[in-house]
């Protein structure tokens, strides 16, 4: 069973989708948001496997809804009226998105795909099970947007992540993306087994480290993927030390 | 020249080869102010004017060549009055209608292959400006036919043709008639009443998609019902008014279109509940092509204003008013 939530400011919008959705027995609507701050509590509350999101409402775009989410994603497919730009310029083909009035084989496929993405995360989680925390496991995705570049990131992915005063520069695979919270909340938010606290201003993804050098005085000279230099301080490099020995 | 004065008439050879030097040098001093004077007429210039100005520069150098000619001969005949045996040299005037055609064809040539560039030059500036304008027209047409609305208006039409069919067929109906006003060419004047009944269509439509979160009030003194104004230009309005207004609100509003006359000139107002920081989001396209239309068609005592106050945007088109006295 996928549980869906359906995000659109036009009652009519919503009515057509729920009639076309009635074709797939394994999708079953959980609920519906006509704008932005209603999808953010009606995700908090009925934690949806997948998300019909309509890009332009009132109080916000759709955009808007991913960047505000706090906790795991659900699988997102848009839903527009017209082919925007900003869908297109979505990186690695994460995201798929519908034109209204919709087809109903373009949908089969949308939910096909969903439904995948569903399984997969799914098993992921089944294999390395998440301890029963709040905490954002690797699987898990992000919303970053640069300019008109946007990501739907899963945290393994991510490289490290720079504190720039309330806001943190997500690096991840030659990009960079900046993200509108702070580093110490973020941090709170990851799973410590894959990411650490380097030092005052850096979270790097253990996975992602490529070579540690010996540094000055018992600090740790790391280099991750991409070439990117890391220092740790003596305290956290022996923590890390630890970390890696098991 | 040279070689062929030397050979037809026996002239000793440094006499001809300054005579020759003079020549040209007269030549690439000519060429010069040729080139001097063609610029002056401006990259921009056509190749006529080209023509023209090689004209112009040719009348002063003409008559220098003519005094040189005529320096020459008073001096020739005072040496004659002094000495009887001087005589002019053979073929003294063929040799100089020699080299004023020399002259004449070097300089025809010239100011031909510049004309010829210029010609092309202009060619391509011209056909450059045409496309523009056939782009800028396909953008109004884009614009008039907003693809954001048509496709969600007949998403609206799909779910209604199972709720509720009658209200289907009646939208279906708004969107034709609009979508044919949409067509009509775009540098018509139109009377009020029939803009009107486009932009009600609209709205019709409109409300079908936001239901109860949109309300319209129209309200346009009867002696304004036959104002001429540009096609589809109270409508482009209105579909802002929804665009950056009623549809940036959660709850909606009420969106106005009130008319006033006042003395001779008269105001249609289009009201709706947003801000104007809302409204700049968009390209602002639309509201440029509407004033470009508008101060074409009706004139420049016309305008087009924005403005925000207590949460409300208004835009004003102001134009001329002509009571209609039968």
């Amino acid at each position: 069973m996928i549980r869906t939530l359906i995000v659109d400011d036009e009652r009519l919008a919503r009515v057509e989708l729920r009639r076309l959705l009635d074709a797939f027995p394994e999708i079953q609507v959980v609920g519906e948001a006509a704008h932005v701050t209603e999808a953010a509590e009606a995700i908090r509350a009925l934690n949806p496997d997948l998300v019909f999101l309509d890009v332009q409402m009132p109080g916000g775009t759709g955009f808007d809804l991913l960047e505000k989410m706090e906790g795991a994603l659900p699988e997102v497919v848009f839903v527009t009226a017209f082919d925007e730009h900003a869908l297109r310029a979505f990186e690695f083909n994460a995201l798929d998105y519908l034109l209204k009035p919709i087809d109903p084989a373009r949908l089969a496929e949308a939910v096909q795909r969903a439904k995948d993405g569903i399984v997969s995360r799914r098993d992921e989680e089944e294999k390395n099970p998440a301890p029963p925390t709040s905490k954002l496991s690797a699987e898990d995705r992000v919303f970053l947007r640069d300019g008109d570049r946007c990501w739907l990131l899963p945290l393994r992915e991510i490289v490290l992540v720079e504190s720039d005063g309330n806001y943190s520069i997500v690096r991840f695979a030659g990009n960079s993306a900046m993200l509108p919270r702070s580093l110490s909340s973020l941090e709170e938010r990851m799973d410590p087994t894959i990411f650490f606290r380097a030092n005052r201003s850096q979270l790097i993804n253990i996975h992602k480290v490529k070579k540690v050098d010996l540094w000055f005085s018992g600090s740790l000279k790391v280099t991750m993927e991409g070439d990117l230099a890391v220092e740790l301080s003596r305290r956290q490099a022996a923590t890390f030390r630890d970390r890696l020995s098991l | 020249m040279m070689v062929l004065n030397v050979m037809l008439h026996d002239r000793p050879m440094d006499e001809e080869l300054k005579s020759d030097m003079r020549f040209f040098f007269c030549c690439m001093l000519g060429t010069h102010l040729l080139r001097m004077f063609i610029q002056s007429a401006g990259e921009t210039a056509s190749w006529r004017s080209v023509y023209v100005h090689a004209f112009l520069v040719g009348i002063p150098v003409c008559s220098l060549l003519m005094t040189v000619l005529s320096l020459e001969l008073f001096a020739f005949f005072q040496l004659k009055s002094v000495d009887q045996r001087f005589e002019l040299p053979r073929a003294f005037f063929g040799l100089w209608f020699f080299k004023a055609v020399l002259f004449g064809g070097w300089a025809g040539v010239y100011v031909s292959s510049l004309a010829v560039k210029r010609s092309n030059k202009a060619e391509v500036s011209r056909l450059e400006a045409e496309k523009a304008l056939r782009e800028a027209e396909l953008r109004v047409l884009k614009a008039q036919i907003n693809p954001h609305f048509l496709f969600n208006s007949l998403n609206t039409i799909r779910a209604l043709v199972n709720e509720h069919p009658d209200r289907a067929q009646e939208a279906v109906l708004h969107l034709s008639l609009l979508l044919r006003a949409a067509l009509q060419s775009e540098s018509m004047l139109r009377p009020l009443r029939e803009e009107l009944g486009t932009v009600r269509h609209y709205l019709e439509l409109e409300k079908l998609r936001f239901e109860e979160r949109l309300s319209v009030h129209i309200n346009i003194p009867a002696g304004m019902m036959d104002v001429p104004v540009p096609t589809m230009l109270v409508q482009i309005l209105a579909e802002n008014a929804v665009k950056h207004g009623i549809a940036t609100m959660v709850n909606g509003g009420l969106l106005s279109i009130t008319g006033f006359i006042d003395g001779d000139t008269c105001s249609i107002v289009v009201a709706n509940p947003g801000t104007l920081k809302g409204a700049a989001g968009g390209n602002g396209l639309g509201l440029l092509n509407a004033r470009t239309r508008l101060d074409r068609l009706v004139g420049p005592s016309s305008s087009i204003e924005l403005a925000e106050k207590d949460g409300i945007v208004t835009a004003t088109i102001q134009m001329p008013y002509r009571r209609i006295t039968v």
